[in-house]
């Protein structure tokens, strides 16, 4: 079983899911859509560059002019979109792209931006985005998948810091060139030994500071487990004037060679890592095909769905202030955020409480048909519902609001959670429901002690 | 018999509000339904409107009037063909079936179904000659049973605008209609 990856393009507004990379007729420009619907985002002309001849790299790197993208959310502009779209095309070619509803086994959230020459250029909002992607990333903390934030070279302390404040459980990588990947078509065969990737595995200070040599000597940076991870060996890099043997080139590459094919692995006795350091690289399949034979992957198996993380955004007014001069006035509240412990969440206080945000989180691998409803005890407030289908990482939302001019009252609410499986044909057995209760409470005032 | 709100319990409250909101979406239809007789006239300054503002079809109550009052629909065409910069003629009387291709004055539009999403299509404007100093960015389609869309082209790239769209979005049928007339500006 070929091992999937997901990609995430990072941006300022959220993650933003890569569901699906299909080619197009050549006459017409490459376009990157909205979640499979005609509409093509602002940001297609400049993908349309990104691929085509002379100016784009995907078409020199994966042969096909023209190709169609689907993505979760908006991308509006910039081109830090560019390393996660040439990834999710590498890993297309390979056919190990994780489609929108399918399976994940690895979650990689990128930016970044690519040179004509491959270089990958540092890029803006890094701190932003992600903490624009912390839903997302907590969300798949109660996956079985590997998740891999990766970065421009020269965005790896801001995003290291970042991670570190957010408390985020992911894996660090950064990549100064687009070749350090070895995910052209050209690289279905197997590759002769493997290359270094500037990889931060463990987060802290010490990865800033030693320098590259010491780390191969070091061996834990190099990237050993990312053959599993993307399905290709690395490689170390490797001279320009190297030819790739035309007798493993894909038959569209091999007729027109590229600057990438120029540029790909010698012979295997060229180069020797560290035999101690580097593991010997599985085979990946020669095609990108069902039927090639897998990397060196656990065989698969299907978990149960984790749970549903259902948490509580509190929204309250600051000291001093009130409910009801926010709405006048339009200050800003201040937010904390809670998770449910079992089926309920832990007693609040009511004294401020302006508005509850209560959210489900999609944390499985796959897109779920998530329900919420809450019954709540303020008065004159009917019962609320939402449904969606969300896509993995992907919440739902609800929000309660007391009144605000009645000052603190006690409330509670009783919130009913409900999720199957999105795939059509899905067995009514696998539907879940759960209930939790969130309970605001009065201050009880000195004269009523 | 009265109760107080406070009085009720959770169901029947919830019971309550959905009654309300029934009784809300009746009067809302309810009033709906009896203003509709009362339809404002359709004047030419509306027409001329139309073409100014936001891209969208040409609302209901228009083709009402463009098919009821021919001098309006000749005030229509007659705006259309003053405010296009680009023209495309009906089809020649020898065309028959539905077309995939329309040739203008100085571009060419084309269909091209996708082979990415099946159900879509491209819907591509070239041009054949010179290239417009100022790239047109509204196409309208005219149908002659009062039919008419308005689409929003995007910028240029290499001489052409390229528009994704659904197979069956209006604008679709009316290009493959031989009987409809297209304008840029």
């Amino acid at each position: 079983m070929v091992s999937l990856t997901r990609v995430f393009i990072a941006t300022t507004e959220g993650p933003s899911e890569i569901q699906r990379i299909a080619e197009d007729d050549p006459e017409v420009k490459s376009v990157i859509c909205l979640n499979g619907t005609a509409e093509a985002l602002p940001v297609s002309l400049g993908y349309h560059s990104f691929v085509r001849k002379p100016t784009g790299v995907v078409e020199r790197l994966f042969g096909c002019p023209t190709y169609r993208i689907d993505v979760s959310r908006r991308i509006s502009n910039g081109q830090s979109w560019q390393l996660g779209v040439l990834l999710a095309h590498g890993l297309h070619a390979q056919g190990r792209l994780a489609t929108k509803d399918g399976p994940a086994d690895e979650v990689y959230w990128v930016t970044g931006e690519v040179r004509h020459n491959l270089d990958v250029t540092p890029v803006d909002h890094v701190r932003e985005k992600l903490r624009q992607s912390e839903s997302l990333f907590d969300g798949l903390t109660h996956l079985p998948a590997k998740v891999t934030v990766l970065v421009p070279d020269g965005n790896v302390a801001e995003a290291e810091a970042e991670i570190r404040a957010l408390g985020l459980d992911v894996n660090l990588e950064s990549v100064r060139c687009w070749d350090d990947f070895g995910l052209s078509a050209q690289d279905l065969d197997p590759p002769a030994a493997p290359r270094r990737v500037w990889r931060r595995a463990a987060i802290g200070a010490l990865a800033l500071l030693l320098p590259i040599s010491a780390a191969a000597v070091l061996g834990s940076w190099w990237k050993a487990d990312v053959p599993k991870a993307i399905g290709v060996p690395l490689q170390p890099p490797l001279p320009a004037a190297t030819v790739q043997p035309q007798a493993v080139a894909p038959p569209s590459l091999a007729e027109e060679p590229s600057k990438a094919t120029e540029q790909a692995q010698p012979p295997a006795p060229a180069v020797t890592p560290p035999p101690a350091v580097i593991p010997e690289p599985p085979a990946p399949p020669r095609e990108a095909s069902a039927a090639a034979p897998p990397v060196a992957t656990a065989p698969p198996k299907v978990p149960p769905a984790p749970p549903l993380v259902v948490s509580a955004i509190e929204r309250r007014a600051p000291l001093g202030s009130g409910c009801g001069r926010l709405r006048l006035t339009g200050g800003s509240t201040v937010d904390s955020e809670i998770t449910a412990a079992m089926d309920a969440f832990d007693a609040r206080s009511a004294a401020g409480l302006c508005e509850v945000e209560f959210r489900v989180t999609n944390p499985s691998g796959e897109s779920r048909l998530i329900g919420i409803v809450a019954n709540t005890t303020i008065e004159g407030g009917a019962p609320l519902s939402a449904s969606d289908t969300v896509a993995p990482g992907g919440s739902i939302s609800l929000r309660v609001a007391p009144k605000v001019w009645e000052g603190a009252k006690s409330w509670a609410a009783s919130l009913t959670v409900t999720d199957a499986p999105a795939t059509a044909g899905a067995s009514p057995a696998s539907a879940r429901s759960k209930t939790m209760t969130y309970t605001a409470d009065a201050p009880v005032e000195p004269r009523f002690k | 018999m009265s109760n107080s709100w406070s009085g009720l319990d959770a169901k029947q409250k919830s019971s309550v509000t959905a009654a309300f909101e029934a009784l809300t979406a009746l009067d809302t239809l309810s009033q709906a339904m009896a203003t509709e007789p009362h339809a404002p006239q359709i004047a030419f300054r509306d027409l001329l409107a139309w073409t100014k503002g936001p891209a969208a079809n040409l609302p209901i109550a228009y083709k009402q009037a463009l098919l009821a009052n021919p001098a309006l629909r000749r005030d229509f065409d007659r705006l259309l063909s003053r405010t296009a910069e680009w023209r495309c003629e009906r089809a020649a009387a020898a065309s028959s079936g539905l077309l995939d291709t329309r040739e203008g004055n100085g571009f060419r539009l084309r269909l091209k179904p996708s082979k990415a999403a099946p159900g879509q299509v491209y819907l591509l404007v070239e041009f054949t000659g010179a290239m417009p100093e100022t790239p047109p960015q509204t196409l309208v389609v005219n149908g002659a049973d009062g039919d008419c869309v308005r689409l929003g082209l995007p910028d240029l790239h290499d001489g052409t605008a390229q528009v994704l769209t659904d197979e069956d979005a209006d604008v679709v049928r009316l290009l493959r209609d031989p009987k409809t007339e297209i304008f840029l500006w």
